[in-house]
């Protein structure tokens, strides 16, 4: 399955004091040429792969700032260019949710799409409007917005991104995350902040495990209560079912199916590689998806298993589970996709610390095990 | 078409108007009980009469005369034993659920009692102080005792309607959340709650503005009110306990000693009952 980030916007209506993506200052938005091109694309790979399927992502950017015209022209050159291939097409939307409308509602019905993925903050002015960062405005805002899906039955959940202010309150922030929605869960994220960190808001691996370490004992105790929780409810069924479906950063997979799309056309690996500017794999214009996703530069990726391998991951016991982490973070922590990612620290140290006391399992992923 | 349940003070005007509307009458007259049921029975249809007395419940003269007419009674207090033992037997063969007062410290004991003598009853939270030691343990016979009882509620509703993912409100047990219960008044005016009612804070007024109710923007306010506590970011909004209570005790001053211990921990008898529900009464807690 391939899965395309499509940046058709990097604008936010926001100004979220960590989000990279509005450090680009980019403010065009994809014109309809490229878009029409992305659906010709997107069909000429379906009908070369009849067994594939597309995962596309609308992200941002704030993909509300599109507006509803933006949609209603996706889905006629989506009905005009991939009419044999758009049931493989799946619509996912990510949003901060505080300029969805009604009309916007009913064009992402259109596309197939009954859920969104957001963003939430209940510290004030972490995320929010201007250089002061309104969160009372924003916080309005994005509460009118839960209202509306609810009304139209659309699921919804949130990242929260744990920082420097997040350590304070790791129960508090929990249970309101999990009254704010008590369907769908929060998943818990470190910050990433690469180069200066002008607020003061990163956390160190070891901090980060020891904020989900205060809020874990509490989720397994209640974990009926609260089904979906991330990181928690994935590793427990990682290491307690032997289940090994992950996410994209620890799944070691991730070197051939993921596509960035930015604005102007240009692809990357994913969407943390288009913020990032790194990984460049061509424009759409001059390169076809089949191009994009055999780019040569993808094999470093794949390659980087086999070499952690080897080297720094060989005696992990956590290596099943987590697969040396984002090669993002690795890269922009020591200009090196080969190397293990730093948020492996936070995982080990969660492990260890937390979740092995508090389960009493033995998590054993080791290279060697995990060949058996 | 509005399918709402009417809390309405007997008034055969007003009930006139009404036509196949289900309805919850509200009195504190003991002696037109029967009356009620005939009149009310004849164009809708009688879901409870809510009575209300000063009386404590000893003194209450039950009738042979009421027998399979739905009833709350609400008391202030149990009383005394004595009195109460003559009319159990004319009780037990009544349709009724008896509410006792949080503000008289008996009716812990009391409530127990009636439970388990298999009388349907309840405990109904006055304003001011509550002692959340005696609801809690209140709480723990009701939903852990295996004892055989009767209902105690609200824990039995929350026990029985409780499911994680939801937001759960027990006010339907005291006829009380505008999404199936909305208070009239004689003249008509309607409010979201009896406590609205009371204070005259009304979201419409007559019988013919019922059909629309779902679109009066008060009413819709209500049904996302918990978001507004969201936002609010006050206690109850970081508590573990809020889809149960939904910041029904908001105003208390120290709910990390009352409410929040009572009702965290009622969250957890709640689970426990759908755990048991769920998987055929074994709870599982290993891994």
């Amino acid at each position: 399955m391939a899965v395309v980030i499509f940046k058709a916007i990097e604008k936010c209506n926001s100004n979220c004091i960590y989000c990279d993506v509005i450090k680009k200052h980019q403010d065009e938005i994809m014109n309809y040429d490229l878009l029409k091109l992305i659906f010709i694309r997107m069909n000429d790979y379906l009908t070369d792969n009849p067994d594939e399927n597309i995962t596309f992502t609308w992200h941002g950017g704030e993909v509300c700032l599109l507006g509803p015209d933006y949609f209603k022209v996706a889905l006629k050159f989506q009905d005009e260019y991939c009419s044999g291939t758009k049931t493989r097409i799946e619509h996912q939307v990510q949003s901060n949710l505080t300029l969805i409308s009604q009309e916007i509602i009913d064009l992402f019905k259109k596309l197939g799409i009954k859920q969104i993925g957001s963003s939430f903050e209940p510290i004030h002015n972490i995320r929010g409007f201007g250089k002061k960062r309104d969160s009372h405005i924003y916080n309005r805002k994005f509460i009118e917005g839960i209202k509306l899906l609810n009304k139209n039955h659309f699921t919804w959940g949130v990242i929260y991104v744990v920082h420097r202010l997040s350590l304070k309150m790791p129960l508090e922030i929990f249970y309101y995350l999990t009254n704010l929605n008590t369907r769908s869960h929060p998943n818990f994220n470190q910050i990433k902040l690469f180069g200066e960190d002008k607020n003061n808001l990163a956390i160190t691996g070891e901090e980060f495990a020891d904020f989900l370490g205060a809020i874990f004992p509490v989720w397994l105790k209640n974990k009926d209560r609260y089904p979906n929780v991330q990181p928690f409810s994935r590793l427990l069924k990682n290491i307690k079912d032997r289940d090994l479906s992950m996410v994209c950063e620890s799944a070691g997979i991730c070197s051939h199916n993921w596509i960035y799309v930015g604005p102007d056309g240009e692809t990357s690996q994913c969407g943390r590689a288009g913020d990032y500017s790194v990984l460049s794999y061509g424009n759409l214009i001059n390169n076809t998806f089949e191009e994009i996703m055999n780019h040569s530069q993808r094999n470093q990726l794949a390659e980087r298993q086999t070499v952690l391998l080897q080297k720094e991951c060989a005696d992990c016991r956590l290596w099943g589970i987590c697969h040396g982490g984002c090669p993002l973070d690795a890269f922009m922590t020591y200009n090196d996709f080969m190397k293990k990612s730093p948020s492996c620290d936070a995982t080990k140290i969660f492990i260890e610390k937390y979740f092995e006391p508090v389960t009493g399992l033995h998590v054993d992923f080791s290279p060697k095990y995990t060949e058996t | 078409m509005m399918d709402h349940f009417l809390v309405c003070p007997f008034n055969e005007k007003l009930l006139a108007k009404l036509r196949q509307k289900a309805i919850v009458i509200h009195t504190n007259d003991l002696n037109i009980i029967r009356y009620i049921d005939k009149e009310v029975n004849k164009s809708n249809k009688l879901h409870a009469i809510k009575i209300q007395t000063e009386k404590p419940l000893s003194a209450v003269a039950f009738s042979e005369d009421w027998k399979n007419i739905p009833l709350a009674i609400y008391s202030p207090e149990f009383g005394i034993y004595k009195d109460f033992l003559h009319q159990l037997h004319l009780i037990r063969k009544l349709n009724v659920r008896i509410f006792l007062s949080s503000h008289h410290d008996f009716n812990f004991i009391a409530l127990r009692i009636l439970s388990s003598l298999n009388i349907s009853c309840g405990l109904y939270f006055d304003e001011g102080p509550q002692n959340w030691d005696a609801i809690n343990d209140l709480m723990h016979y009701a939903i852990y005792s295996t004892t055989k009882h009767a209902p105690i509620e609200p824990f039995d509703y929350l026990a029985f309607h409780y499911e994680p993912s939801e937001y759960t409100d027990y006010s339907f047990v005291y006829f009380d959340n505008p999404t199936k219960y909305l208070h009239i008044n004689d003249k008509e005016q309607i409010a979201l709650t009896e406590k609205d009612l009371l204070s005259n804070n009304f979201i419409d007024e007559g019988i013919c503005s019922l059909d629309n109710i779902s679109e009066n923007k008060k009413y819709l306010d209500f049904t996302n009110i918990r978001y507004d506590i969201m936002l609010r970011m006050n206690e109850c909004a970081f508590c573990p306990a809020f889809r149960i209570c939904l910041a029904k005790f908001a105003d208390l001053d120290n709910k990390n000693e009352t409410c929040k211990i009572f009702f965290s921990d009622f969250m957890d008898a709640a689970d426990y009952s759908f755990s048991r529900k769920n998987n055929n009464g074994n709870q599982l807690w290993q891994l």
